[in-house]
């Protein structure tokens, strides 16, 4: 009894620990640790927040099997400049689902950080926060991918995203003639 | 990781955030797959319920000049042909003085032919082998710069070109100028924008920022006039029914009434400056790209109506009394046209989605 009493203690007095910790360790696919602040983390992301509170965040480093290093850098990077800037009035009242809501303009620093990100760094960084639940990063990456296309033609979009076109000569007149309307030399 | 091996659910989030309903069709042209995600009643919905309707078009009025002082088809073109000079397709395209324009249905302009002569030349080859790409839509028979009237050795025809081809904006048009004085003379075109329609007139101006020019069009009139300095111009009408054109200052503080010298000759003078405390014009900002003056509403008399695009503010200037006034805004404008969506997109998904 006094053992198992003793063990209790011990687990009460981890949790504790735990809890007073302000970050936590997040693991990438292959194997890297990444420190993220407890606060942003769970304020960002719903599935790490719900991690947080159910307390399956592991101090060694929680296992992230479906975000690589690279990602999870640039996921952990976005939380840590996030907590330091100046939350905005749209960025509070974010919690109308992003399906239904207008889009909020993504911000200057977040237009910059994402700017840098290679094509493969972004996509998969819009996976990672996809997986993650974090909701404002998704925003800003699918709103910077579909800022690519601007103004392109089909092939120029294409030539963007390394899309095969995979359309015969005759169905692509066919989309034509049914879009003639949207096309400007027509 | 490429975009391909994207999920759908993201890819659908990534195409709801375009922001352009052109650039949606775009994207939906790429590939299959994208056009099976865009072409979904559910996506379109949610992407209509983001983004709204398209944005309505503005239709430029297309160039229709009045009728001749004697209407064309009162000529009989029979007489040239039963001496087997003329093909039978010839048209009639203008008439002044004693010269007519003969064209044919290819864009072949021919010499002015006096009416009382069977006397013909081609003035300019094929249309298209001059401006290639070009459409021509009127040629005008005006008097030549040499003064004195119009003959055959001084004459000039005006052609109204629409394109060139593929310029991503249709409505585009510019002018171009056969002369008398060579076999074969032209100008380069010069672009033209529409300036409004009054009383018959059709007003054009080519814009600078040092010098526009201002065509007016009628089947028997042509001026050219350089203003200096002004990059805005319109055509309105004043109580007086007489036509002016209005032009904005540089700076955009005032505004600059021009009238025809002699009421009805082909030369403007500027007849009264009207200064503009209009918001923006106490603004540092150049305003010249954001403000305009109404081609359509300016037919309406007695005033010129300005448009400023960066506020969507639209202002009516009473060229008389120098009264502004805040108009109505700019979405409510009478031309607007509604493009047709959500739109159809059948053509490739039909399979995919079954």
């Amino acid at each position: 009894m006094e053992v198992d009493k003793g063990k209790g203690e011990a687990e009460e007095t981890r949790k504790v620990a735990e809890a007073d910790r302000d970050t936590v360790t997040l693991k990438s696919s292959d194997g890297k640790l990444f420190e993220v602040s407890k606060e942003a983390a769970a304020r960002l992301s719903t599935v790490l927040a719900g991690m947080i509170a159910g307390g399956s965040i592991d101090d060694n480093g929680t296992d992230l099997k479906q975000i690589g290093s690279e990602a999870l850098e640039n996921v952990v990077d976005y939380c840590n400049k996030h907590a330091n800037s100046i939350p905005s009035a749209a960025l509070i009242s974010s919690s109308i689902s992003f399906n239904t809501a207008p889009f909020k303009e993504p911000e200057e620093w977040e237009r910059k950080f994402v700017d840098r990100l290679s094509h493969d760094a972004l996509f998969d960084l819009v996976e990672a926060a996809n997986f993650l639940g974090m909701e404002r990063l998704l925003d800003v990456t699918c709103h910077k991918i579909s800022e690519m296309m601007k103004g392109k033609s089909p092939d120029q979009i294409r030539e963007v995203f390394n899309i095969k076109n995979d359309y015969t000569k005759e169905e692509l007149e066919e989309i034509r003639q049914e879009l003639a309307w949207a096309f400007y030399d027509d | 990781m490429s975009i391909d091996a994207i999920p759908d659910a993201i890819l659908e989030l990534i195409l709801l955030r375009i922001d352009s309903h052109f650039c949606l069709l775009d994207a939906s042209s790429t590939c299959k797959r994208w056009r099976r995600l865009v072409a979904d009643t559910g996506f379109l919905r949610q992407f209509s319920s983001l983004h709204g309707p398209p944005c309505s078009t503005w239709f430029d009025i297309t160039f229709e000049p009045s009728s001749a002082a004697i209407p064309c088809d009162l000529f009989s073109l029979s007489f040239l042909q039963s001496i087997h000079v003329a093909p039978p397709d010839w048209r009639i395209r203008d008439s002044r003085g004693t010269l007519l324009l003969l064209d044919r249905d290819d864009g072949t302009f021919y010499d002015p032919v006096p009416r009382d002569m069977v006397r013909y030349k081609r003035v300019a080859p094929p249309f298209t082998s001059i401006f290639a790409g070009y459409d021509s839509l009127t040629g005008h028979l005006v008097d030549g710069e040499a003064g004195g009237g119009i003959g055959l050795s001084n004459f000039r025809v005006v052609c109204l070109l629409r394109g060139p081809a593929g310029h991503y904006n249709n409505s585009h048009y510019d002018a171009g100028v056969f002369t008398a004085s060579g076999s074969n003379q032209q100008q380069q075109p010069w672009s033209l924008y529409s300036m409004g329609r009054s009383k018959g007139f059709e007003y054009w101006y080519s814009g600078g920022r040092k010098h526009s020019r201002v065509l007016v069009l009628r089947p028997h009139e042509t001026t050219k006039k350089e203003c200096r300095g002004k990059v805005c111009l319109g055509v309105t009408t004043r109580r007086d029914g007489v036509d002016r054109i209005v032009a904005f200052s540089e700076d955009g503080g005032s505004m600059t009434v021009f009238a025809r010298v002699h009421g009805g000759g082909c030369e403007w003078a500027a007849e009264k400056s009207i200064a503009l405390s209009l918001p923006w014009s106490e603004t540092s900002f150049s305003w010249a790209g954001y403000a305009y003056i109404d081609h359509i509403d300016t037919a309406r008399a007695a005033a010129a109506l300005i448009v400023v695009t960066k506020v969507n503010l639209r202002y009516r200037v009473d060229i008389e009394t120098n009264e502004v006034k805040v108009e109505r805004r700019l979405e409510e404008r009478a031309h607007a046209c509604e493009l047709p969506w959500p739109p159809n997109l059948r053509a490739c998904t039909q399979l995919l989605n079954g």
